[in-house]
């Protein structure tokens, strides 16, 4: 295997800890991930299928796959598109809003609430209706709306959210 | 509108009048659903909506491209708004699950998210676009579609290296004059008022002969043995269509048009490609390549050609 093709998957070691992580504070099951790969890109961890990435020149392309983790280093920051690509498998570390909630948290209003007994520090998947709407997430105590600026930007002011069923 | 661009296709356009009075009515918005979308638009929208195709997830909506464009499922991913016309590219390269494919000119990734859709996320999926904006346009739509089987290189297709990777499935929807998007007056914004694009300019079709040939070449060179090359346009002219498929094969003997495995129901609405204009004689063959008018099938107007490699 190439130099630069290590440097780009997760390390198994690293794989095995991510994966165990997202059991501990998703619910989402180990096998979820395995027909996956992880890619390290210094925006984050962005998600591949298992072998194919192996395929191409690597280093070449200006993206690969989807990014499912921003940051660095563990534990990554859940992105709005891991809420919506993992909705199924979460187990854990969700909140139910009410219809005000979730538009305020997409909104990314300051003075978010949720009724909720959680109180452990972290990034929450926050849905309405059973369906995933953003991320959230709870530190000293307090809420705040890790939609992205530019998805808020793109929705309308009178928003309501009617889901799929 | 002043339509006689078109007249030189009188000889070949099925009820040319009934073509010409199509091309003053809008097409409608088209929904492309990753999943059935029927029950949620009869909640978010009071007017009626058509599903054209019963096998196909596509719905054609009332109301302004804004309205569906804003919606939380829309940035979630449920749909992609695109014309039914630009589905039949993909329809016609029928992707597998865990293959390797190519999408030559991938931007803004209507296609490009439509092939992922059919790969299941699967395999390998590259997808090319050597503009920086609409390469931003392209990842932004990959991100929303949740595609992850996806890399994006900025590259244009003719130019394109990959070491020694070769691809079960190429599409190649390249650069054309474009008159099949002339359908309404609406659809021509300033730029495409200039002169290359409603009325015959000698020079630019002919460099638009000479990319597409390039691209044509390149993407053979790409596929596999028994590799399957779909090129489309969304242009009427033969040239670019038939002439261009014709003058491939010619270059290529390895090649063979295939018929396209089109439902019944979607091989209603098409046309056979042409076999001869302006005395140039293009084959038989190209009778299995298909083109879609306006007043056939309320879209814009396409055309669509599937191609075989069958030895190196």
């Amino acid at each position: 295997m190439s130099q630069e093709l290590e440097n780009s998957l997760l390390k198994e070691e690293d794989r095995a800890q991510l994966i165990h992580y997202l059991f501990d504070r998703y619910g989402i099951k180990e096998a979820f991930w395995d027909s996956w790969d992880f890619i390290k890109r210094k925006e984050g961890l962005w998600l591949f299928p298992r072998g194919s990435y192996e395929l191409s020149n690597q280093g070449a392309e200006e993206s690969a796959g989807l990014r499912l983790f921003s940051g660095t280093e563990f534990p990554y920051k859940v992105t709005h598109q891991f809420g919506l690509f993992c909705q199924e498998a979460v187990k854990k570390g969700t909140i139910d809003a009410d219809h005000e909630s979730a538009v305020k948290l997409l909104k990314r209003e300051v003075d978010l609430d949720f009724v909720t007994q959680e109180t452990r520090p972290g990034y929450y998947l926050i849905q309405y209706e059973g369906k995933f709407v953003g991320v959230a997430l709870l530190s000293r105590g307090k809420w705040t709306s890790q939609v992205p600026k530019s998805l808020k930007a793109q929705l309308p002011q009178n928003l309501s959210i009617r889901n799929l069923r | 509108m002043d339509w006689s661009l078109f007249d030189r296709y009188r000889n070949f356009i099925p009820d040319f009048e009934g073509f010409l009075k199509s091309l003053e009515e809008p097409f409608p918005t088209g929904l492309r659903g990753t999943g059935d979308l029927g029950p949620w638009l009869e909640c978010v929208s009071d007017q009626a909506y058509k599903k054209p195709f019963e096998e196909l997830f596509f719905y054609e909506v009332e109301g302004e491209r804004k309205f569906w464009g804003g919606r939380l499922e829309h940035h979630h991913g449920h749909y992609f708004m695109q014309a039914f016309s630009s589905l039949l590219s993909v329809l016609a390269l029928s992707p597998d699950e865990n293959e390797t494919i190519l999408d030559m000119c991938a931007a803004p990734g209507g296609k490009t998210t439509h092939l992922a859709q059919m790969m299941k996320n699967t395999g390998l999926l590259i997808a090319l676009e050597p503009d920086l904006n609409r390469r931003r346009v392209l990842k932004a739509n990959l991100n929303r579609m949740l595609v992850a089987n996806c890399m994006v290189y900025a590259s244009k297709g003719q130019d394109i290296s990959l070491g020694s990777l070769r691809f079960d499935r190429i599409l190649l929807d390249g650069p054309c004059s474009s008159e099949g998007t002339f359908r309404h007056d609406t659809l021509l914004g300033k730029k495409r008022r200039k002169v290359n694009y409603l009325s015959y300019n000698k020079e630019f079709r002919e460099k638009l002969h000479r990319e597409q040939a390039a691209l044509l070449d390149h993407s053979v060179s790409l596929l596999k043995e028994n590799g399957i090359l779909v090129y489309s346009t969304c242009t009427y002219d033969p040239d670019e269509n038939e002439g261009a498929i014709s003058k491939l094969l010619k270059r290529h003997p390895n090649l063979v048009i295939e018929e396209i495995p089109f439902s019944q129901e979607i091989e209603d609405k098409l046309s056979q490609g042409i076999c001869e204009y302006e005395g140039q004689d293009f084959g038989a063959d190209l009778l299995k390549t298909r083109r879609v008018y306006p007043h056939k099938l309320n879209s814009i107007g396409f055309y669509v050609a599937r191609i075989r490699k069958l030895s190196s």
